[in-house]
């Protein structure tokens, strides 16, 4: 399959937020693209504006300026249904606060992101869910609530919920920041994996271990890209 | 356990946000103030001790007879004396009445009591000057002795230092004074002055005997349901060893002791006392509820802090009392504001009432922070502190502080602090539709009340009453001469219209034509009246037929003028003159039979004046030559002042004759408003009352409601980056919402429908107007929380995901 364009292509992207009349600029151009079974980490010191990043790239917030073309359409048009569609469809979370919902069980946090969906019926949710929580092993617990798990099993929820769609790309804000090393390091090859069956991952990581183990690694600083290395051996073949 | 320190952090914590400290303090101080003074109003309406030595023990006999009270009669009077009821140690009658004090063209009608020789040593209370009265006062034949209250010996003799002795007409009639009462005294209700009662009329001489009130005192340790068991033993006994089918305590159905509040408001009181009290408890319940919320919402946002506090050591249960000290302090504020609050709105009753009675308020109806009202406070305070606290430290006993600071995560604290505010939304819902319900329906009930249409025009009418049976007017035609010559003399007046005479004979039992039943209790009945001819347009409107003239006299036909439900009823199309009407007694048989020769408009008549029955409406009026009473009112219609009308109707009277004392005159308006005062005035406080509560709990379920969606602002920020679009989460919390009140509201419909149930069996309430009411309030309810919801939900919306999920 021959790539015509990237999935992401950023065009001097920026952004800023105004609080009481004081301009923060997190992000002050920025250019990138991301091919599609790529795995990108994104690091830089703290504030430089790597989950402001990430939530652009999720569709979660608005740019100030700049061109995002998202599978070569432009997205800084759309409405807000069809954001939200693209975000249902297209995109996974991963939080580092879980951000699982209390009154939901396990198996309908998952379902959550699929409960958006016009077309999938109830039996086709299902087997998704149960396919996804397989994956993470976390079937067994698919009748508890967030809060009677362990942070690292709140985690894997996430991530079933965030891949339960079939997501082209799949976010990630410091999936492992709150985690032990252990757990830090099963969600890592949890994504590692998902990566593998041909997803695309970005993920903001503060470890440099988990940094370095990432194909591709983007640094920023002050709200531009300081540095965008390519490790070549792992660089996806076209064709 | 707890240390200054911890009352010092508490009252920094409030100092912090003084705008949230004021209206949880405000709202509790309202919400207790209402209750305070609900319970104020009515317990001294109701139930407190008379402001006498030991007046827990004072009570009244009272006989009752379908499902009125009644004076007790001499007859049995006597056998409760001779019957030594144990529970019962003093014992003594009194009438209320009016006196004309002055001679002719200075009379004025005071108030006074006629009263057993022993009232002042009953009522414990020595005159302020002079003596009371003695056994000898009441003997047949003894100089007539009046007992002056303060008021009148300040306002008719100046506080005459050297009254004592002096001589004074009463009645027309030349009465010693032999004392003064003190201020404030005016034992058994609102005498202004006191007369003993001879004991010639205390004579037991059988069913001609006089009636009286009784007062007694309960005997020490005694019950009031012992008193009740002894005098219906004892009402029973004479009852069956009588026998006599025509004397008076034959018709009583009971003869038991009750409160002198409570006579007043029998049968009604206790019932409205409750329900009164059961509304204006919801509506604190309501203050409680939404302060709790309050201080719940706050005990979110110091979550973390608490769970800090926890990790570090701090004992749980201290905690907790650190948080329960914070109740408490906005609770006692506002308990004291409360009490203050309701001190005052006691105070200004008082005057208000009074106005409305006119001079003539018991001296016992006397409110103002009393000591019930501030144990009743003491009571609530403590309630209130539980009520406020339950929820807030429910909320932290379920923090998990662990969970909350390992992972830092949101979902720890929502699930139980969410449900509490769903509930507690429900329960506002319920409660406040309740209390928009009930009040409605007591609104309804005071507006009908003020605005009784008595079916007759008041305008410039006046009436009084004259009384011929102690004067020399003793004869049915000397009674008849009289009250046409007082005709006679009112309408020859320049200020006076028109001019009616008119009495009230009470229910009769009646057939039209030739109706047969075999029983008398299954033949009609209607208020039988007596009135004058009457030339001028005066009291009902003459719709068919003729007024009563000279055709009607003693010789003449007998005739009656029927009202117009009654002539609808029984001859329905038909016109009803020239219809014949008997007249039955108790036993069926036929006393009279009249000829109906004019119909005229209703007139609102009856027992309960909410309640519309088949005989509210129902009259016959009878000539009054043909049913010559002793005792009859003078309606007037009068031209030009009322002050002027009122002198010539004192003038007409003694004009015929002079030894007539004619009784107090009064406006007709206002002696009808007087019929319905006590409904209309608690209403009507009660309704005003309302209008906080309504206002209170609109805020509070707007905000409760808002709260709940923006509590969950995280999850809407989380549900939208999953994917769901902003209609897809605004449905879903109207959804939500509307789960909760639809509970709410079936909640609220059972517990109404049963106070309404009760309350229909005091006034008229109309099924359809009440459903109207309902379903109008279970709109404004649901719109209410809707539109929070959607507001509240937009708002949220409104923003980028991004921001949502930053939220904490
Ligand atoms: N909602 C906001 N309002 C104002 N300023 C913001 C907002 N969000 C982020 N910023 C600012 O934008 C800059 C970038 O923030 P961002 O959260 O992207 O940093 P980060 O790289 O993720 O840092 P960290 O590693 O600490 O998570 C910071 O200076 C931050 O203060
Ligand atoms: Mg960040």
């Amino acid at each position: 399959m021959t790539q015509a364009q990237p999935l992401i292509q950023l065009q001097d992207l920026q952004k800023s937020f105004f609080t009481e009349e004081v301009e923060t600029r997190a992000l002050q151009g920025i250019n990138l693209s991301i091919w599609k079974g790529e795995y990108v980490s994104f690091s830089g010191p703290s504030g430089c504006g790597k989950s402001t990043l990430l939530s652009l790239l999720g569709l979660l917030d608005v740019w100030t300026s700049g061109k995002y073309l998202l599978a070569g359409h432009d997205v800084s048009t759309v409405d807000r249904d069809e954001r939200a569609r693209i975000r249902n469809k297209e995109i996974g979370f991963v939080f580092q606060s879980f951000n699982l919902i209390s009154d939901l069980t396990v198996e309908e946090n998952v379902a959550l992101p699929l409960t958006y969906r016009a077309d999938l019926k109830k039996g086709e949710i299902q087997a998704l869910v149960s396919r996804a929580l397989d994956k993470v092993e976390m079937s067994h617990r698919a009748k508890h609530y967030p809060t009677q798990l362990s942070g690292g099993q709140q985690q894997r929820v996430a991530v079933a919920r965030a891949v339960a769609g079939n997501p082209s790309l799949i976010l990630a804000d410091e999936p492992t920041g709150n985690l032990d090393s252990k757990n830090a390091e099963i969600v890592t090859e949890m994504l590692e994996n998902l990566h593998a069956e041909g997803s695309t991952v970005c993920m903001v990581t503060h470890n440099p271990e988990t940094a370095a183990r990432a194909p591709r690694r983007v640094e920023l600083l002050d709200g531009q890209i300081a540095s965008n290395i390519v490790v070549p051996r792992k660089i996806p073949v076209a064709g | 356990m707890l240390h200054i320190s911890d009352f010092k952090y508490a009252l920094r914590l409030l100092k912090k946000t003084p705008g949230f400290t004021a209206l949880t303090i405000l709202v509790l101080a309202g919400g207790l103030a209402i209750s305070l003074y609900t319970f104020g109003l009515l317990n001294t309406l109701l139930y407190k001790d008379l402001p006498i030595a030991d007046g827990g023990s004072v009570v009244r006999v009272v006989g009752e007879r379908k499902g009125r009270i009644s004076t007790v009669n001499a007859y049995l009077l006597s056998e409760i004396r001779a019957g030594g009821i144990r529970s019962l140690s003093e014992l003594g009658a009194y009438s209320a009445t009016t006196l004309a004090l002055g001679d002719k063209d200075s009379v004025r009608n005071l108030s006074a009591t006629l009263a057993e020789w022993n009232v002042f040593e009953f009522s414990r209370t020595k005159p302020l000057m002079g003596r009371g009265f003695v056994r000898e006062d009441s003997t047949d034949g003894a100089e007539a002795v009046v007992v002056l209250g303060y008021k009148v010996w300040q306002s008719a003799f100046a506080g005459d230092p050297n009254i004592i002795d002096r001589s004074i007409l009463l009645n027309r009639k030349p009465t010693r004074v032999v004392g003064v009462m003190p201020k404030d005294y005016a034992f058994p209700g609102s005498a202004s002055l006191w007369l003993p009662i001879s004991s010639k009329d205390l004579q037991p001489t059988g069913y001609t005997a006089n009636a009286y009130s009784v007062y007694a005192r309960l005997a020490p340790g005694a019950s009031h349901s012992q008193v009740r068991t002894e005098l219906q033993g004892l009402m029973k006994r004479v009852q069956q060893q009588d026998g006599r089918a025509d004397s008076q305590e034959e018709d009583l159905d009971g003869l038991f002791p009750l409160t002198f509040q409570s006579v007043q408001t029998y049968p009604e009181g206790p019932f409205v006392f409750a329900i009164l009290n059961a509304v204006s408890l919801f509506i604190l319940l309501l203050a409680c509820v939404n302060v709790g919320n309050m201080l719940l919402a706050r005990t979110n946002e110091r979550m973390r802090e608490i769970a800090v506090r926890v990790a570090l050591g701090a004992p749980r249960l201290r905690l907790l009392l650190q948080m329960t000290l914070e109740s408490m302090i906005i609770c006692v504020s506002g308990g004291i504001i409360a009490v203050l609050l309701a001190g005052w709105a006691l105070k200004s009753t008082n005057g208000f009432i009074a106005t409305v009675f006119e001079g003539n308020l018991p001296y016992w109806w006397n409110w103002g922070l009393d000591g019930a009202t501030v144990t009743a406070a003491a009571v609530f305070i403590p309630l209130m502190i539980l009520l406020v606290s339950v929820m807030p430290v429910y909320g932290a006993t379920r923090i998990n502080a662990s969970a909350l600071l390992r992972d830092g995560t949101r979902g720890s604290q929502g699930r139980t602090s969410g449900r509490i505010s769903r509930i507690l939304v429900t329960i506002q819902i319920a409660l406040i539709s309740v209390v928009l319900l009930v009040g409605t329906a007591m609104g309804i009930i005071a507006y009908r009340a003020g605005h009784i249409d008595f079916g007759i025009d008041p305008t410039n009418l006046l009436t009084m009453q004259v009384d011929l049976r102690d004067s020399s007017q003793d004869t049915p035609e000397k009674q008849l001469l009289f009250y046409q010559r007082l005709l006679g003399e009112l309408r020859g007046s320049s200020d006076i219209d028109a001019a009616l005479l008119t009495g009230n004979l009470g229910a009769s039992r009646f057939a039209v034509d030739d109706m047969e039943y075999s029983r008398i209790g299954d033949y009609p009945e209607a208020t039988l009246l007596v009135t004058s001819e009457s030339p001028g347009q005066i009291g009902t409107r003459l719709l068919e037929g003729r007024n009563f003239d000279s055709r009607d006299s003693e010789t003449g036909l007998k005739t009656a003028v029927i009202s117009q439900s009654l002539a609808r009823a029984y001859w329905g199309g038909e016109s009803a003159l020239g219809k014949r009407i008997r007249l039955l007694d108790e036993q069926g048989k036929t006393t009279e039979q009249r000829i109906v020769i004019g119909v005229v408009s209703d007139v609102r008549r009856g027992e309960n004046l909410l309640v519309t029955d088949k005989n509210t409406f129902a009259a016959i009026y009878q000539p009054l030559p043909q049913a010559i009473e002793p005792v009859l009112g003078v309606l007037v219609r009068h031209r030009g002042s009322a002050a002027a009308a009122r002198t010539a109707m004192y003038r007409a009277v003694s004009n015929v004759d002079a030894y007539v004392v004619p009784g107090p005159i009064a406006n007709y308006d206002d002696s009808q408003k007087k019929l319905t005062l006590v409904a209309t005035t608690m209403t009507d406080l009660f309704v005003r009352c309302g209008i906080f509560a309504i206002l209170l709990a609109m805020t509070g379920i707007y905000g409760l409601s808002s709260n709940t969606v923006v509590q969950r602002t995280h999850e809407i920020g989380l549900r939208r980056a999953v994917g769901a679009t902003d209609r897809s989460i605004i449905w879903l919390f109207l959804r939500q919402g509307g789960r909760q009140v639809t509970a709410g509201l079936l909640i609220s419909a059972l517990i109404s429908i049963g106070i309404l149930y009760l309350l229909s069996r005091f006034a008229g309430l109309g099924t359809l107007t009440l459903v109207v009411v309902g379903v109008f309030f279970a709109a404004l309810v649901t719109g209410l929380v809707m539109s929070a919801i959607y507001i509240a939900t937009r708002r949220v919306v409104k923003n980028e995901p991004s921001v949502a999920l930053r939220y904490e």
